[in-house]
C-alpha cells in the first residue's frame, strides 16, 4: 500500500496514515494537529501490546 | 499549552520531569519519524534512556500515577489508564552512542532529544525482529528510507540489518525505491 495517498487510508491506531512533510511547519506542530483529529474521531486508543522479550541486540 | 491533543499533553509533562531530573532520553518509535521528515498517527510514546536511569524513571513515572506493567534489563512498559508510556534501556555500545549522539529539537512539547534517522531505522528494525507482527515499524523504515535516501548514511543502516541478518530486506527495500 503507498504510504503517501493521505485520502486513502484511515486514521485509525497502528494501521494509519503517513504523511511526508513536505512544508515549513514544526513537524511536531503538524503531528500534533494531526492527533487533535484522530482523538475526535478514536477518543479510546486500543491497548498495545507489551514489548517481546527479544532478541535486543542494539 | 491547553490546545495540545491528550498525546502532546502527555508527551509534555514526561518530557518536562525528565528534563528537570537530568535524565538523558531519547524519543525513538513513531513520534520520532516527525524528526525524519515522516508523519503518522501514533499514541506510542517510546522513549530510549540509559539502563542506568531505569530505577530513577521508574519512580519518576510512579509519582505520576504510571503502573509498570511489564519490567526487564531491556525495557519497560507503563500504564496509565489507557496511556502507555514503554522505554528501551540503553546498555550496549551501540545503543548508548546512539542516545549520546542525539538531537535536541524545541517542540510543542518541550525540548525533546530525538534519534538519528539510522538510529530510528536500527530500532524500528528490532522491533520488526522480535515481534514480524508489527509490520508498522516495516512501513516505518520504508517511509523512511524513501524520505531520507539523499542524506542517509546507507553504510550505518547496512550495519544494522547485518546485525539481524536482514541484508536481503534491506536490498529489497532499496531496489523499491531506486
Amino acid at each position: 500500500m503507498p504510504t503517501d495517498s493521505v485520502g486513502a487510508m484511515p486514521l485509525v491506531a497502528e494501521g494509519g496514515t503517513t504523511i511526508t512533510v513536505t512544508d515549513a511547519r514544526d513537524p511536531y506542530e503538524v503531528l500534533d494537529d494531526l492527533m487533535v483529529v484522530v482523538e475526535a474521531l478514536c477518543p479510546i486508543w486500543p491497548a498495545r501490546d507489551c514489548i517481546t522479550p527479544g532478541p535486543f541486540k542494539l | 499549552m491547553s490546545n495540545l491533543s491528550r498525546l502532546g499533553r502527555q508527551i509534555q509533562e514526561i518530557v518536562g520531569e525528565l528534563n528537570s531530573r537530568g535524565i538523558r532520553f531519547a524519543l525513538i518509535g513513531g513520534l520520532a519519524l516527525a524528526s525524519h521528515k515522516v508523519i503518522r498517527a501514533t499514541r506510542d510514546v517510546d522513549l530510549l534512556t540509559d539502563a542506568h536511569s531505569a530505577d530513577e524513571v521508574d519512580s519518576l513515572l510512579t509519582n505520576l500515577g504510571y503502573q509498570c506493567i511489564h519490567r526487564s534489563a531491556d525495557a519497560a512498559n507503563y500504564l496509565r489508564a489507557d496511556e502507555r508510556i514503554d522505554f528501551l534501556y540503553a546498555s550496549r555500545p551501540v545503543a548508548r552512542q546512539l542516545l549520546a549522539a542525539a538531537a535536541e529539537f524545541k517542540t510543542p512539547f518541550g525540548d525533546l532529544r530525538v534519534i538519528s534517522t539510522e538510529g530510528l531505522i536500527g530500532f524500528k528494525l528490532q522491533g520488526f525482529i522480535n515481534d514480524p507482527r508489527r509490520t508498522q515499524d516495516l512501513e516505518d523504515i520504508r517511509a523512511l528510507i524513501k524520505a531520507n535516501r539523499s542524506t542517509l548514511n546507507i553504510s550505518e543502516v547496512q550495519e544494522y540489518f547485518l546485525l539481524f541478518d536482514r541484508e536481503a530486506l534491506l536490498r529489497e527495500i532499496l531496489d523499491a525505491n531506486g
